[in-house]
């Protein structure tokens, strides 16, 4: 056992379970409502920031200033859907994108996150256990969420607007929801990031992080939560597998992604195309 | 039933409805016809909520329904199946009648509606775990009105029944129309195929450029001669 649970797996696992958290409420606003979001990490930076100001700077408890992070971050994602979430596909896309930058570069100047510098000695709440079972929390949420009339609805409003509408679903209402809930997931992933890693900066939560975590939405499948699981995964482990690679290792690491785009445009647990 | 008041409606700068009155009365089938781009889409969608009126007034059932978002009118019991079928491709056949019955609570009421459309269109149950994009064309179309019958509506829209589908279907789908009406749903239809639509209904309208050119009974229009030449072919 203890080959194989080593503190170097143990925190592959960790990692994979942070993402999983993460990418769920990722899909939940994508995957399931079909509102494709490129600044999902903005969201993940404010759960991560708010969790290390409330422990450093105010001495909240971790326990408290878990919740807290994911409620913050999904009262910005509620915030924002005010305004953008009447556009549609690419529009809204670029202007998740022009927030999460907003969001980093506030980061990035703002002295009580020490800007640039970031914020290091962060305590280290994050066990790997603590991760599992929040992962496998958030899953019985998303699937009890996305298996009612709530889910129902969302998807409606995915497969055809107008229709959706005609049919009585508020969709505006419903897009909100979708996006705090699904920003929410991102706030709570970040604030157990934060207590990984230990330190945090604004770089952390640049926009290359929100492509990784769409494309382990696409790559598992989007709308499928089992897929969200596995494109996680297999993003998260195939660049520690191909360690032995060195400076070849990222291009192995697009071409994994290209062949399986090749021969599952759907992903590997979806049967949904993503539309831009 | 449904009163609606020289209604506007304005896509940006272009005007599509320049004062649109129509009425329709409790256990009707009342038709608009008219060419492609004369209005009749947009005079739907705005009366169910779907695109905001610049003027007039529509009333349902006595109240006030203008610009109202859609969620209230479907509550009211105005429904409305969109043009070009717009079913949820995704969605299995069961799901899209779900989705129907979204506002609805009542379970034994909505499995009630649930046998009801089933019977309509035996081709759904048949489906029943089928997603919805890979029916056939009719397939849809049934699908979309079993869909706006299970918010069990008082008045039903219909966009375009008969749009791309065969002959046979079109005879199929106007026999149901009549069956839901004998049911007790008043219905307002909106065609281009006017002939099968004026065989149909009560009433009709002629919708042209936004404006109403002419109302009659539906055997009057179908003899009427400029309504010959311009809708029917001669």
């Amino acid at each position: 056992m203890d080959a194989i649970f080593n503190s170097y797996t143990l925190q592959i696992i960790t990692m994979c379970c942070i993402n999983i958290i993460i990418v769920q409420g990722l899909n939940l606003i994508s995957g399931i409502t079909g509102q494709l979001s490129l600044g999902h990490a903005a969201f993940m930076s404010i759960g991560a920031y708010t969790v290390t100001l409330l422990m450093l700077d105010l001495n909240v408890p971790f326990w408290l200033a878990l919740p807290l992070a994911g409620l913050i971050a999904g009262l910005a994602g509620f915030m924002l859907g005010v305004p953008i979430l009447r556009l549609r596909g690419d529009y809204l896309a670029i202007s998740t994108l022009g927030f999460g930058e907003i969001v980093r570069v506030l980061f990035l100047n703002s002295t009580t996150t020490h800007g640039a510098l970031g914020i290091s000695s962060i305590p280290h709440y994050t066990t790997p256990l603590i991760s599992v079972i929040l992962a496998i929390v958030g899953f019985i949420v998303m699937f009890n969420l996305t298996n009612c009339r709530f889910g129902l609805a969302l998807r409606g409003i995915r497969e055809d607007e107008i229709a959706a509408e005609m049919m009585g679903v508020n969709i505006a209402k419903y897009k909100m929801l979708a996006f705090a809930i699904g920003t929410g997931f991102a706030g709570i992933g970040g604030a157990l990031y934060a207590c990984q890693i230990t330190f945090i900066s604004p770089g952390d939560f640049a926009f290359t992080r929100s492509f990784e975590q769409l494309s382990m939405l696409v790559l598992g499948g989007t709308g499928s939560l089992l897929g969200v699981a596995a494109g996680v995964i297999i993003l998260t482990v195939i660049p520690e597998v191909l360690r032995f690679a060195t400076e070849y290792r990222m291009v192995m690491y697009g071409l994994a992604l290209l062949i399986i785009m090749v021969f599952r445009p759907q992903g590997l647990f979806g049967n949904i195309r993503v539309n831009l | 039933m449904l009163k609606v008041k020289n209604l506007k409606t304005n896509y940006g700068k272009i005007q599509a409805l320049h004062g649109v009155s129509i009425n329709v009365y409790k256990g009707e089938i009342v038709t608009i016809i008219g060419a492609n781009g004369a209005g009749k889409t947009t005079l739907l969608n705005t009366i169910s909520g779907i695109l905001k009126s610049s003027a007039g007034k529509i009333s349902f059932n006595g109240t006030d329904i203008t610009n109202v978002p859609a969620e209230k009118i479907v509550r009211a019991g105005l429904v409305q199946s969109p043009e070009g079928r717009q079913i949820f491709p995704l969605l299995n056949v069961e799901e899209n009648l779900q989705l129907g019955a979204y506002l609805r609570a009542d379970k034994e009421r909505i499995d009630e509606d649930l046998r009801r459309v089933h019977e309509m269109f035996p081709r759904l149950n048949e489906r029943r775990k089928q997603l919805g994009g890979t029916l056939s064309g009719g397939e849809q179309q049934m699908l979309a009105i079993g869909r706006a019958l299970m918010s069990k509506p008082e008045l039903l829209l219909l966009d375009e029944p008969s749009l791309g589908l065969s002959p046979i279907f079109v005879q199929q789908i106007f026999e149901v129309i009549r069956e839901i009406n004998s049911q007790g749903t008043t219905i307002l239809l909106v065609e281009q195929n006017a002939h099968v639509a004026l065989q149909t209904a009560d009433r009709g309208y002629v919708i042209a450029t936004g404006q109403i050119i002419m109302d009659d009974d539906a055997k009057a229009l179908l003899k009427h001669d400029s309504v010959r030449k311009a809708y029917l072919g001669g």
